[in-house]
């Protein structure tokens, strides 16, 4: 398997523990911190996805010659 | 906020006299044994771990990295009168390459532990310094459940009586942590190689100092694959038990003042009176 594959599946995993704990921080009921994982859990993925996309456009427009 | 008339010192005032000298917040609190306990096991464990590593700890850092800040990032940082005598006496260590002691690693993990505890401190007298003397409590003290959920990641929260909370906590946080030791193969365990990822997972409590004991330390052998992504799994659940402290902190002040428990968007927010 790729290491880029391998790489962005680690990154899926460690982002469960960032959107949980952030949950837990924001919502004080067990029941509504649960169900806002999911949606949490894509925006976060979203977000990081929107920030890598920024920086492979820069590199590619200023780095490479 | 409670009212200035109720209060037993501005706790502004008690926690930067903690910050700079463990027990003389609780002291400027009228709380003179409690300060001297404080004072002697704080400034106690620091002393030890100096005596064992040969104040030499932070000679671990690179070089290029040694300056005014480089200290900042620390477990250290926590006892912060223990941390500058330190820099003051014996900085970065000795100037020409020499052996560490064989206790230069439990050194660094006590005055780590230090300013850890000395963290815990500064929680409780900022608590207490807002806390009417003749306030009646409820539940168990906020500054004891943090230092619990520092611990183990999930025992303050199960003390708390939010055992489903506490169990994913544990889960999460020491799951992530072993597996990342796993991909390092142990090298995220040595403060030596790995300085600050060391800082951030000692914020993982037992489980983290355990490990690192336990182990031994083990060398680096060979090339690791996911050596780079070890330190991270390492690392962030001591990040992330930073938010679980603070969750954990926000619910026991509430009961401890005898607040209504909040809509969940206001709990992190003002503390009513």
């Amino acid at each position: 398997m790729s290491s880029i594959v391998i790489h962005t599946a680690l990154f899926f995993a460690l982002a469960v523990p960032i959107v949980v704990m952030g949950a837990f921080y924001s919502e004080v009921e067990d029941g509504p911190a649960l169900r806002s994982i999911p949606r949490r859990y894509g925006v976060f993925l979203l977000a990081c996805a929107a920030v890598a996309g920024v920086m492979l456009l820069l590199e590619a427009w200023f780095v490479s010659s | 906020m409670v009212e200035t008339a109720h209060r037993r010192g501005d706790p502004n005032v008690a926690v930067l006299l903690t910050w700079f000298l463990p027990g003389s917040g609780q002291v400027y609190l009228g709380r003179w044994v409690p300060g001297l306990l404080a004072f002697l096991l704080v400034e106690g464990l620091y002393a030890l771990g100096w005596f064992l590593s040969d104040g030499r700890t932070f000679e671990f850092l690179d070089p290029e990295l040694r300056g005014a800040m480089a200290t900042i990032l620390t477990p250290e940082a926590g006892n912060l009168g223990g941390l500058i005598a330190q820099m003051r006496y014996v900085g970065f260590g000795l100037d020409e390459p020499a052996p560490f002691p064989n206790t230069v690693a439990l050194g660094g993990i006590l005055t780590a532990l230090s300013g850890v505890a000395n963290l815990f401190l500064m929680v409780h007298v900022h608590l207490e310094a807002r806390t009417p003397p003749a306030a009646p409590h409820a539940g168990k003290n906020p500054a004891l459940l943090v230092a619990c959920a520092w611990l183990v990641p999930g025992l303050g929260h199960f003390l708390e009586g939010r055992r489903l909370r506490g169990t994913i906590v544990f889960a999460l946080l020491v799951g992530f942590f072993l597996a990342g030791t796993l991909m390092a193969e142990g090298s995220n365990l040595s403060r030596e190689r790995h300085f600050y990822y060391w800082s951030g997972q000692f914020l993982l409590g037992l489980p983290a100092i355990a490990t690192e004991i336990l182990s031994g330390r083990p060398p680096v052998t060979g090339p690791l694959p996911y050596g780079d992504v070890g330190l991270l799994y390492a690392c962030m659940p001591g990040l992330l038990n930073v938010m679980a402290m603070l969750d954990v902190y926000g619910f026991a002040e509430r009961r401890w003042l005898g607040a209504e428990l909040p809509a969940a968007a206001d709990l992190h927010g003002e503390v009513p009176v």
